[in-house]
């Protein structure tokens, strides 16, 4: 049974995990230039060793509230499709990166997690206040549920 | 294929394709030429499409080869003056040449792909010649294999062709046997094919059945030539191939000629003359490299800069600490040495010996404390100056190292200007319009992100010119226009950017057409669009869906175009408009950066964040003080303007554009608070009530800083003919930023053109002054009318001469102003920075020192009575000795026309009062005051030969006028006035006598160079010296001057400079 990894982190009180495969690292260091006129959920640029990073609030984006930077607030940087398509990863990982260098900002970054495919479960209607067309499933952990996020979904965006 | 094969393959593709684009404007100039076409051009159009048959052969790509071998034919028997060139040919060669381009855009599927349509376009060339099957045995040696080939015989045209077509093959089986064999075989073949005749009937047999005969039997089958042999047990001698086409004689030996070549061809992998020098290596000062290689340098280019500007700021933080540190140090010591002296002196003092002690002991707790100074401040400008040299070799190497790079990535415009003959020519065909294309500046380079991009709005472009633009030429005709039509292309630099000029000479656009559907459309009101001017109207067409053609056709006129054409030059960060007069044409004039990665910028800030504004963009900067706002900043038609030079100039302030909270810095508290103010005009602050007492605190004790902090500063940009100020908090330097593209999520933000990383390594967003206006809801059209109004009242006062004058004060309420023109520079120098050298002050500038010269000293006006730490210098051009004249304050530069008033003020320096504005303004004589200030330089004594002279004075400008009759009553000479050159005239006709005119040029009722070409004309004054003066350097009336008979040429209140010449014309 294919078992995949997740990287845990927390939004308020609610724990949420994406696929490895398309984090490139978390970054602590948080100068984010604001842009005004920018969608909500946009909360700036970060500049990652020369390359600008869109930094998107991944609360705002999942219908929660605004971030409040604390020295626990990380952001996920992810790989774009280019990066990932260029390593050869299974082309549906692929399909769900950005063309953008494109950053989660969260309140907390959790343990990796592992997960055999038949230990993910469905998502429910809800979690917390996250619908469920942002889910893929749920991972059930001692701490609690872990809500396996729709990358691919998340950062398609109206333009 | 291996991978070897691979890239030589894909080498040929590029040289092909570059052979095809070279074809094309040879195709042109043959179909031009074709009575008289040359050997050399057909040659070489020739060896560009054999290369092309050569090289794809030797890949076994057929149908490339195939087709490109039929076109060789084609121009081989117009090479060898077997046919001429016809219009039909010329066409079948361009049909040919697309399909080929197309082929050679997929090589992996042309063999799939049909070519007969574009190969039986050749036939009419080629019906009378041999023929040849097509063997299309993909993957072997076909070459190799020899076969005969025949022509169709006695077989019906039709037949085989549709044979062909069914991808049969067409075979002469001939061979000597008896009737019974034949019909034994005959059997045997209808297993594998169609026989289409025997010849003779097996029941006719001549000279009877058992009897041997020459038999022919037609043969259609699917069976290859290489397999027929064997199905039919025939030997290769008896069987050829039938085709319709023809083909030269000498297939064999030609094949095996273009494998050579076309190995070598491959091989060599090169361009242009390798198909007809077969293997000869020619040394090229040339290499290709791919895109994505300079691609990468370029980034690492720019993070190089990034990296050499965050560099230069730390090494210069370094150095400002050791600065500090030093400072320090020294203060320190000056400290131990002043408590040493202190110790020595008390301990004689009181007679308790010489201190010693005390000293050394003092001395130790000093080295104490320079130590741990050390350990403190850690650095010593010692340690870091080195550095600077290295930093500036770094800083040179890394820039020139950038531009080199960005200079790879240039390619010249005739890159895509190229193209567009071949557009023309098909499309004149299409439209029935005769059009003659113009191109100029193809070797203007641009970036290679560019030129790709520029293809689809120029093809947008011109396709509109010929279908809209351009008349039918009995249309044209009839208007008394050429009948042919013409359209140009040019490209050229202009100020730092590439503009492309898209003009045709056809109807232009009916502007009032334009007006009418922008109406109907409801995109603006009636009453709107009547108040707007017609460049603005024009820009209509820029939007989506507009179109004012009455039809629609398959070139243009679905209003999808011209705003295609304005995003993408947008996106590439250039501006495009429309210039059009019914009836005479129409010009698009694209403005295009040079290269798009690394643009300078001016950094700015709102609310303390920092924002990028691209040079090329940017006009000037303008800061206006506190208590001039008031006065500069206006209301029209609601929105904030500012009076720059007499022009209106719409504001627009950055932080209410892009919605943030504006912020400023409370002078008394030194808190940020938020700007509540609604009108830029408006004084800030207004709920805040601030007493008397503490403004009157402030204006006393902080005043710079008040007038800095609440002055305006604005950054005026431009947009093609349009400019606005964008106010913003505060203005710092210039940097080279590297420009970063958005992400898909920010792409709706208009206000900014893509972000950059700063030297301290934040991200900076890149303003885009289109988008800021648009955002901000700019309406030029307004602004302009209000302009042209003021124009308009103007227009009167404007027609006479103008000064352009410098004002400042010197600490007191008086205002003082100089000509401009003889202004070198004004510095900002800090008072402490004055060196006093007996009762003379001194500034060290352009490593020279500059006496300074403080006005009250020397003429009848009031001392100052405040200074600050900075004082202004300005430093005067036109004279031998400059002294630089001390202001407090410099207060504007404006156009005024000064009429003097000699009445209020008397004495030398002084020219006299104006009043300008309302305001008593008390006009400075630069001479007068050095000569008072410095008499050994500027005094009369050195002035000696003109004295006494009768000089005639020519000068409308009262101004100019009292300045010139002082500097010539100062050398000594009587001086008559004439207030125009036909009083002049009359007063040199009135019998007095004069040494010499003088004369200004621009005058009323005769100017300047009428007056002396009929003083010269008349012949009765003689050699009368004669001295033009102008306000200009320019020197377009020099050369008018002179040869109307001036003798000298001069720029007005250069005084040194008259009294010279008129000592050389007329001196004793």
């Amino acid at each position: 049974m294919a078992e995949r990894q997740f990287t845990t982190f927390k939004l308020g009180n609610d724990l949420f995990g994406i696929d490895i495969l398309l984090v490139r690292e978390i970054n602590r260091s948080l100068q984010i230039t604001p842009v005004e006129g920018a969608p909500e959920f946009v909360t700036g640029l970060l500049n990652l060793r020369g390359q600008i990073v869109t930094v998107i609030d991944l609360g705002v984006r999942l219908g929660l509230n605004k971030r409040e930077i604390a020295d626990t607030t990380r952001c996920i940087i992810l790989k774009t499709a280019q990066e990932l398509s260029n390593k050869g990863v299974d082309e549906k990982i692929v399909k769900s990166a950005s063309a953008d260098q494109v950053g989660f900002l969260v309140d907390y970054v959790g343990d990796m997690v592992a997960a055999a495919e038949n230990e993910i479960a469905p998502p429910p209607a809800n979690l917390g206040q996250v619908s469920e067309k942002f889910l893929t499933g749920v991972v059930k952990l001692e701490q609690g549920l872990v809500g396996l996020l729709d990358v691919g979904r998340i950062l398609q965006v109206q333009a | 294929m291996d991978i070897k094969d691979k890239d030589l393959l894909n080498e040929l593709i590029i040289e092909s394709q570059e052979h095809i684009a070279n074809i094309e404007p040879d195709l042109l100039v043959l179909e031009r030429d074709k009575d008289a076409v040359s050997d050399e051009l057909i040659n070489k159009i020739f060896r560009a499409i054999h290369s092309i048959k050569g090289g794809f052969g030797f890949f076994g790509l057929e149908h490339i080869k195939e087709l490109s071998h039929t076109m060789e034919n084609v121009l081989d028997l117009v090479r060898n003056r077997k046919i001429s060139v016809t219009d039909s040919m010329i066409e079948a060669l361009f049909k040919g040449i697309d399909k080929l381009k197309l082929l050679l855009q997929d090589v992996d599927n042309s063999d799939s792909t049909s070519i007969s349509e574009e190969c039986s376009l050749f036939d009419p060339f080629l019906t009378d010649k041999p023929a040849e099957t097509k063997p299309a045995d993909k993957g072997q040696e076909t070459a190799a294999v020899s076969k005969k080939i025949v022509g169709i015989g006695s077989l019906n045209q039709d037949t085989v062709k549709e044979l062909v077509k069914r991808g049969k093959k067409v075979y002469r089986l001939s061979f000597k046997t008896d009737s019974k064999t034949t019909a034994k075989r005959v059997e045997e073949y209808k297993l594998l094919g169609e026989i289409l005749s025997i010849t003779p009937d097996p029941d006719r047999w001549p000279g009877g059945k058992t009897k041997a005969a020459d038999v022919e039997i037609y043969f259609a089958s699917i069976l290859e030539y290489e397999l027929i042999g064997a199905g039919l047990g025939l030997q290769e001698s008896e069987i050829e191939i039938v085709d319709i086409k023809a083909i030269e004689t000498s297939v064999q030996s030609d094949r095996k000629k273009e494998i050579k070549q076309a190995e070598a061809v491959a091989k060599a992998a090169k361009s242009g003359a390798a198909g007809q020098t077969g293997g000869t290596v020619e040394t090229s000062d040339t290499l290709r490299v791919r895109v994505n290689l300079l691609n990468n340098l370029m980034n690492l280019a720019g993070e190089l800069v990034l990296s050499r500007n965050q560099l230069l700021q730390n090494v210069n933080r370094k150095i400002e600490d050791a600065v500090d540190a030093d400072r320090i140090r020294a203060i320190v010591e000056r400290a131990v040495a002043d408590a040493m002296q202190r110790v020595s002196a008390a301990s004689q003092r009181r007679n308790i010996g010489s201190g010693d002690q005390i000293q050394t002991l003092i001395r130790k707790e000093a080295q104490a404390v320079s130590q741990s100074l050390d350990a403190v401040l850690g650095i010593r400008l010692g340690d870091v100056k080195g550095l600077n040299v290295i930093l500036q070799n770094v800083d040179r190497v890394t820039s020139e190292m950038q531009e080199n790079i960005m200079q790879t990535r240039l390619q010249p415009v005739s890159v895509v200007f190229n193209k567009f003959p071949r557009v023309v020519r098909d499309l004149g065909r299409d439209l029935k319009k005769e059009v003659k294309l113009e191109i100029e500046g193809g070797d203007v380079e641009l970036d290679k992100s560019i030129i790709e991009l520029l293809s689809d709005p120029l093809n947008h472009i011109v396709r509109n010119s010929m279908d809209h633009g351009l008349e039918l030429p009995d249309d044209r005709e009839e208007m008394g226009k050429n009948r042919e039509g013409v359209i140009k292309l040019r490209a050229y630099h202009e100020s730092g950017k590439v503009l492309i000029e898209i003009s045709d000479d056809g109807g232009g656009v009916d502007v009032k057409r334009v007006r009418e559907k922008a109406v109907e459309r409801s995109l603006i009101s009636r009453d709107e669009v009547a108040t707007m001017g017609e460049k603005e109207v024009l820009l209509f067409l820029f939007m989506p869906g507009f179109s004012t053609a009455k039809q629609i056709s398959a070139v243009s006129g679905r209003g999808v175009g011209m705003d295609v054409v304005k995003t993408n030059i947008e996106k590439l960060g250039g501006t495009v408009e429309i210039d059009s007069e019914l009836g005479k044409g129409t010009r698009v004039i694209m403005k295009l950066p040079l290269t798009l990665a690394i643009i300078p910028s001016l950094i700015v800030s709102v609310a303390e964040r920092r924002f990028a504004i691209p040079q090329v963009g940017l006009e000037e900067l303008v800061r206006i003080r506190a208590v001039d706002v008031a006065s500069k900043i206006e209301t029209v038609h609601g929105s904030a303007v500012l009076r720059l030079r007499g022009k209106l100039l719409p504001l627009v302030r950055l932080a209410d554009v892009l919605g943030m909270d504006r912020v400023f810095v409370d002078p008394d508290s030194g808190e940020k608070k938020t700007d509540r103010r609604e009108r830029l005009a408006d004084r800030r602050d207004p709920a805040v009530q601030v007493s008397q007492e503490i403004l009157d605190k402030r204006k006393a004790t902080t005043d710079r800083r008040y007038h800095s902090g609440s002055s305006v500063k604005v950054v005026v940009l431009k947009l093609a003919d349009n400019r606005f100020g964008l106010v913003v908090d505060n203005v710092h330097d210039n940097e080279e930023i590297i420009v970063k593209p958005l992400s898909g999520y920010l792409k709706k933000c208009q206000a900014y053109a893509g972000s950059a990383i700063m030297g301290d390594g934040a991200v900076a967003m890149i303003l885009d002054s289109l988008g800021l206006s648009t955002l901000a809801g700019l309406r030029f059209s307004d602004i302009e009318k209000e302009s042209q109004l003021e124009k308009d009242r103007h227009a009167k006062v404007q027609l006479i001469e103008q000064q352009e004058l410098l004002t400042f004060r010197n600490g007191t309420s008086e205002i003082f102003a100089v000509d401009l023109s003889m202004v070198a520079r004004v510095e900002k120098v800090l008072v402490k920075d004055i060196e006093k050298i007996g009762d003379k002050e001194f500034l060290k500038y352009d490593d020279r020192s500059l006496r300074l010269i403080r006005m009250h000293h020397h003429l009848p006006i009031q001392p100052p009575t405040e200074e600050g730490e900075e004082i202004f210098v300005i430093v005067p051009k036109l004279v031998k000795h400059p002294l630089g004249i001390v202001a407090t304050n410099v207060e504007d530069v404006f156009h005024a026309q000064v009429t003097l008033d000699k009445k209020n003020v008397k004495g030398t320096g002084i020219l006299g009062t104006a009043m300008i504005n309302k305001k008593m303004i008390i006009m400075v004589d630069v001479y007068g005051l050095f000569e008072l200030a410095e008499p050994e330089y500027y005094g009369v004594g050195s002035l000696k030969g003109i004295e006494g002279k009768k000089i005639l004075l020519a000068e409308d400008t009262t101004f100019f006028r009292t300045v010139e009759e002082n500097y010539l009553k100062s050398f000594g000479c009587s001086v008559e006035i004439a207030r125009d050159g036909e009083e002049a005239w009359q007063k040199l006709n009135s019998g007095e006598l004069f040494d010499a005119l003088v004369t200004d040029i621009e005058m009323p009722s005769m100017n300047g160079i009428e007056l002396v070409k009929k003083i010269r004309e008349s012949g009765k004054f003689g050699s009368l010296p004669i001295v033009m003066l102008t306000a200009l350097k320019a020197d377009r009336f020099r050369e008018r001057g002179m040869e109307a008979g001036a003798d000298a040429y001069e720029l007005k209140l250069d005084k040194e400079q008259l009294r010279k010449t008129l000592l050389k014309l007329v001196g004793k």
